[in-house]
């Protein structure tokens, strides 16, 4: 039987008890996290919290299809959940969190790397950083490029 | 004459602060994703005459709700679509 997903956008804190809850399963062995956080300083600028900005409709598109990416190349067992943050989050704040449950460790860890790095790339999603001396910019990232015969 | 589709394009990340609300674009039936992004453009600096940064443009894509879409795709009706700048989520 194939596992199962959570993939949202959330505007309320992530909780993380509620992602590993969602995870875990008799037949499964192993559970990893990823929990991607707000940090307080970026390329020696103080930080004070970053806003996200989600499309959210497309975002939810790449988060199933990297699901189903992730399915084929570790297997259709695993359980998936990713969050990902909008809105404004001071430093420590949980922007995005992962979790992946699998019969075995090596499938769940090679998983989360998977997909967290994928969402980097290939999520419409661009944050904001607000920094102590009250100036803010949008971070600089990887641009988008069309895969379909579209 | 020609036939015109109208394409609402929303604005995300960087784009946001050049323009509250949607951009209207009107263009002959046809037109590609391409001419869409220079029509963007050109609709751009006219709302805002501060927008000058062609570059964070060239880096941008556009996209309906399902998928980024080729700068050669022809459209064929009216649409919402939506312009993308470098993603830097997580």
């Amino acid at each position: 039987m194939s596992g199962k997903n959570h993939l949202a956008i959330a505007t309320q804190p992530i909780q993380i008890q509620e992602a590993l809850e969602f995870v875990v399963d008799d037949a499964h062995g192993a559970a990893d996290l990823f929990i991607g956080t707000v940090r307080n300083l970026n390329l020696g600028k103080p930080v004070s919290g970053v806003s996200y900005d989600v499309y959210d409709e497309l975002t939810l598109n790449v988060f199933q299809e990297l699901a189903n990416e992730a399915r084929l190349r570790w297997g259709e067992k695993l359980n998936i959940f990713i969050e990902h943050f909008k809105g404004h989050l001071n430093i420590q704040g949980i922007s995005i969190l992962i979790a992946v449950s699998s019969p075995h460790r090596d499938e769940s860890f090679k998983a989360c790397r998977f997909i967290i790095e994928e969402i980097k790339h290939r999520a419409p999603i661009w944050k904001q950083e607000h920094y102590i001396d009250g100036d803010s910019d949008w971070v600089q990232g990887h641009a988008l490029c069309s895969h379909g015969p579209t | 004459m020609t036939q015109e589709i109208k394409i609402t394009v929303r604005l995300f990340g960087a784009f946001r602060k050049l323009h509250a609300s949607p951009v209207v674009i009107s263009l002959p039936l046809g037109s590609s994703v391409a001419d869409v992004k220079a029509s963007l453009g050109i609709a751009l600096k006219t709302l805002n005459p501060l927008f000058t940064d062609q570059d964070l443009l060239d880096k941008s894509a556009l996209a309906d709700n399902r998928a980024v879409l080729s700068p050669a795709t022809r459209l064929q009706q009216d649409c919402d679509l939506a312009i993308l700048p470098p993603v830097c989520g997580g």
